[in-house]
């Protein structure tokens, strides 16, 4: 039973260590714009909100972002980087969250913001 | 008058999903959302489901059961996030766990019986992209059916870094603590995979115990 226990545990791993290093699924990017967002799209005659976030090490955990984030009809896309620890908003056209919403809405989210900058329209 | 545990076709289910609880992976979600975790070791079965009111407390039903005692827990169970500290590369938490319920056990002397029970418990964790850490304790209280206090400590590590949607995979080793075990201390080395919104973990004891936990965000 011991063995059946010790060839599960090393099954289990095996397959771990074979999906080990899957080709990352994190959008490419154009200068500051990236060509897809992983949640929605890219609006690219909206406004795009880059937010750095602390606390932004866990993908698990961070799944909480996309989802307070794309529950909002003015919100197009999301893009969530925990390499660059920042999230990219983009907005419907003509739409706009203020910073002390998105303060609120990363801090629900379980994270703080340690960074805001817009761009207009990027196309 | 005997009452039919509710828990015999929960459990059964738990028991078939290979449910497992514990080291809790964040008990708390965002404002709406809902955590479902199940566990097992070598010496219960758990499943708990909760719902995030604020971004520092969910509460939600809680169902165990102890195999070698033969009794089970329901209680409500309330998670705090007391403090938390978000840095540029890292995060830590400090969480406070306590349910209130009923414990049932039909082991002789109990006979069929139902008895209050209630449990506390604290938990912190720290981790950046590379390291994790966590400890946990907890002291439950079963009037005449159980009392027992638990500790566990964890270290983990990432052996690669993935980004935002990759599998990700960290090596974990759970060190448990229950002093009236006959096993007091157990060494558990784990392996951690999580994509999505799920969490699965599996680890064989060096009591020869399989654990095996999963988590979900919905």
């Amino acid at each position: 039973m011991k063995k059946l226990h010790v060839n599960v545990f090393y099954t289990f791993a095996l397959i771990a260590l074979l999906l080990g290093t899957p080709p990352s699924a994190h959008a490419s990017h154009t200068a500051d714009v990236p060509e897809k967002m992983q949640a929605g799209h890219v609006n690219q005659t909206g406004t795009l909100i880059e937010i750095g976030v602390n606390g932004l090490v866990c993908d698990f955990c961070a799944r909480t972002l996309e989802k307070i984030f794309m529950k909002r009809s003015d919100v197009a896309g999301i893009d969530v980087s925990l390499d660059e620890s920042r999230i990219l908003i983009s907005m419907q056209n003509g739409k706009d969250i203020e910073d002390a919403e998105l303060n609120k809405l990363v801090t629900d989210a379980g994270y703080n913001i340690s960074a805001i900058t817009r761009k207009e329209g990027h196309v | 008058m005997t009452t039919q545990p509710i828990t015999s076709g929960v459990l059964s289910l738990c028991l078939m999903l290979g449910i497992v609880l514990p080291a809790q992976a964040r008990p708390i979600s965002y404002p709406g959302g809902w955590t479902f975790m199940t566990m097992n070791d070598g010496e219960q079965n758990m499943f708990h489901l909760n719902y995030t009111f604020t971004p520092a407390l969910s509460l939600g039903y809680n169902a165990e059961y102890w195999r070698e005692d033969k009794f089970q827990v329901h209680s409500l169970q309330a998670n705090n996030l007391l403090k938390r500290w978000n840095n540029p590369g890292s995060q830590a938490n400090l969480y406070l766990q306590s349910g209130i319920g009923a414990a049932y056990s039909d082991k002789a002397p109990h006979d069929a019986d139902w008895q209050p029970a209630a449990y506390i418990g604290m938990a912190a964790d720290w981790e950046n992209r590379r390291f994790y850490t966590a400890y946990e304790n907890r002291y439950l209280w079963a009037d005449d059916i159980h009392d027992s206090f638990m500790q566990k400590a964890r270290i983990g590590v990432a052996p690669y870094v993935g980004d935002y949607g990759d599998l990700h995979t960290w090596v974990i080793l759970q060190v448990s603590h229950t002093p009236k075990a006959q096993e007091e201390i157990t060494f558990t080395p784990t392996l951690r995979l999580f994509k999505g919104d799920h969490l699965a973990e599996a680890g064989v004891s060096n009591h020869g115990d399989v654990t095996f936990n999963w988590t979900i965000r919905f």
